[in-house]
């Protein structure tokens, strides 16, 4: 969670189940949701976030906070400074690491970056669950997007006679 | 017909077992991704092709509907399940197939989608058959009459690789295109992008193809031409941007395209000047790349680029070769290179001296970034010595270049990148004279070689790289090149 830094203005998220965030309002601005309510003046104090339960809500303040635009410093010549290429590098890797999660949450994590506008993690999201289906036969896909098979056996075999293409 | 029924057995009973895993597996969780709003569904669907899309929406009744929404397509004869499993084969028979699939769901996708969600992007990459090419070409024509389509992008494939095309097959497949072309003229007047492979035309049939497509943004030919010494002549309203991969044209002539901006130009097989710029006020980007042979051409950027002072992206590629243009002089460059803002000078061979790339420098004064890749590419040098000598390929050389003032300064350079950065006094000194001149020069960027993956299985012996790792040696280099203090050097293996 964010501690409170001199200089900086500080916004607080609430999750529905009572949890409370303290942020950056940079940070909080990579949401186009909030930053619309921060420009708005609908943010005095607290911003509730419906739907979006802690756990989740807190997964998606890690993100933002490693998203946010850094205002580099610049100082002297050190060897082992970072350019921004290397930058954008670190940040793929960290992606990578962070959407290692189980279905059920990447799912709520579509949710929320659909519902607090975040392009970033709404694109992370939805191309790692297509890099799921991509290489796998259709019972695979069923499995992975766990998408259930609602025909019924008359049904399904209209489909497949309708659609044999696709089961090939 | 009995083999037919085994199969489907089968299917069914390994679906029967997935989904019973799934089922102790998910429960909780079962069906969320059908449970997604519409447009988020969609969103994810958009980035897979349309079939694999079909293929999945398939399986429920409620998704079944949502290809008919979707706003963006992709519809490719590569859309075969298990196509980048390297242990699955796939034959041509399997590209055929998919194709006359392909060719069946545009127009069945096409006709039944809900006609107020505008296409954004229609691409379809298709084997040049016929029957499949004119159906999908109807398909798409009435998609434009009675639709909005946005980007429609054709990539036409043919049935054999060009390894395999002889002479006649060329001529055949451009044959078979033109016939295509008048078959469908209403899809192609449509037409934004359209890449075509192996295909050698007749004298006027390019000239009729550009015509015919009319709103023809891109173009792309490879392995194209009109014949051997054959002259490309464009003139074209729309394009903005044109591509040419390997083909026997002695020159590209853009006589008059007011609209194009980028030309990429790789492999030319001519003796003189690879393009001819002709009335192209737009025009800002232009990448060549050539292995050059010691008979071929030393191009001079002084008249290459006399007729387009607006270029501002300039990239070349020497592919490990012959360094093919000519380090001219100030005097000559300056009309033609004012504009200029990036540079990149891409696969230098590895040893040699890169002073002579100053002569940008001197010549660009609004050069803002430039960035250099030293690299001897194994996997696509030719190494077997006979084979060098008669094909005339050279010796490694260093190019000749002396500098017009010594001591003059570059305002705008602000960043200079090295790929295939060795700690060794080649490149120290090369980095120290830029930073001389280049006085605002404020990041600059070492990177270690780059790393190809093919040329690791091909086994091939690479000398070490000698990029320095510690922070001990980075200090070393720091130190030679000596910082003035707005500067920075980014070390990044």
């Amino acid at each position: 969670m964010a501690t409170r830094e001199a200089g900086k203005k500080m916004i607080m998220l609430k999750s529905p189940d009572g949890m409370e965030f303290e942020v950056e309002e940079a940070v909080a601005m990579e949401s186009q949701t909030i930053r619309k309510m921060i420009e708005d003046d609908c943010a005095d104090t607290a911003i509730l976030i419906p739907n979006i339960n802690s756990k989740i809500l807190s997964r998606v303040i890690e993100y933002c906070n490693k998203h946010v635009p850094t205002t580099g410093a610049t100082g002297a010549a050190a060897s082992d400074t970072v350019a921004p290429a290397a930058l954008a590098e670190d940040l793929k890797i960290w992606d990578a690491e962070f959407i290692k999660v189980n279905r059920a949450t990447r799912f709520d994590l579509i949710q929320a970056a659909s519902y607090l506008n975040i392009k970033g993690l709404l694109d992370l999201t939805s191309q790692t669950t297509i890099d799921t289906i991509s290489d796998n036969s259709l019972e695979e896909i069923r499995s992975f997007l766990s998408t259930k098979n609602d025909y019924l056996p008359e049904e399904e075999q209209t489909i497949r006679r309708e659609n044999q293409w696709a089961f090939q | 017909m009995t083999k037919k029924r085994s199969h489907r057995r089968r299917n069914l009973n390994a679906m029967q077992k997935t989904t019973r895993t799934e089922d102790a597996a998910v429960s909780a969780n079962e069906d969320r991704l059908s449970k997604l709003p519409h447009d988020l569904l969609l969103n994810i669907l958009e980035r897979v092709d349309t079939l694999d899309a079909i293929r999945t929406c398939i399986l429920s009744k409620q998704m079944l509907k949502l290809p008919t929404m979707l706003s963006q397509f992709f519809l490719s004869c590569s859309s075969i399940p298990g196509f980048q499993d390297k242990t699955r084969v796939i034959t041509p028979s399997d590209v055929l197939r998919t194709n006359s699939v392909v060719a069946h769901v545009t127009d069945n996708i096409l006709s039944t989608r809900s006609q107020e969600i505008t296409i954004r992007k229609l691409k379809i990459r298709f084997v040049l058959r016929l029957h499949d090419s004119v159906s999908i070409g109807k398909s798409v024509a009435r998609a434009m009459a009675t639709q909005k389509v946005g980007a429609a992008e054709f990539e036409v494939l043919t049935e054999k690789p060009y390894e395999w095309c002889s002479p006649a097959d060329l001529l055949h497949c451009a044959h078979q295109f033109n016939d295509f072309v008048g078959a469908c003229q209403d899809a192609f007047a449509g037409l934004r992008r359209l890449w075509l492979r192996n295909m050698r035309f007749s004298e006027l049939d390019i000239h009729n193809i550009l015509s015919t497509c009319k709103l023809l943004e891109s173009l792309r030919l490879t392995d194209c031409d009109s014949g051997i010494h054959s002259v490309l002549q464009v003139e074209h309203g729309e394009l903005v941007e044109l591509e040419v991969e390997y083909g026997k044209f002695e020159s590209v002539e853009l006589i008059y395209v007011p609209k194009l901006q980028r030309v990429r130009y790789k492999s030319w097989s001519s003796y003189k000047n690879p393009v001819y710029f002709g009335f192209v006020p737009q025009f800002t980007k232009l990448s060549l790349s050539k292995t050059g042979v010691c008979l071929d051409k030393t191009l001079q950027l002084s008249q290459l680029l006399a007729n387009v002072p607006s270029i501002s992206d300039l990239h070349l590629n020497f592919e490990s070769e012959k360094t093919w243009v000519l380090p001219e002089c100030l005097k000559l460059l300056k009309p033609v290179l004012s504009k200029l803002q990036h540079v990149s000078l891409d696969h230098l061979p590895e040893g040699c001296d890169l002073a002579w790339t100053m002569f940008i420098l001197e010549a660009a004064p609004f050069l803002r970034e430039l960035c250099i890749t030293v690299w001897d590419h194994w996997c696509i040098m030719m190494t077997d010595k006979d084979f060098r000598k008669e094909n005339g390929y050279c010796e490694k050389a260093d190019v000749k270049w002396k500098p017009y003032d010594p001591d003059f300064k570059h305002k705008n350079l602000v960043k200079l990148t090295i790929y295939g950065f060795q700690a060794d006094n080649n490149f120290v000194r090369y980095i120290r004279s830029v930073m001389v001149h280049a006085v605002n020069m404020t990041e600059i960027s070492l990177h270690d070689r780059k790393v190809c993956g093919r040329c690791g299985t091909l086994g091939l012996k690479v000398c070490p790289s000698n990029y320095p790792r510690t922070a001990k040696k980075r200090g070393q280099i720091i130190e030679m090149v000596g910082l003035a203090s707005q500067q920075q050097i980014y070390f990044q293996p």
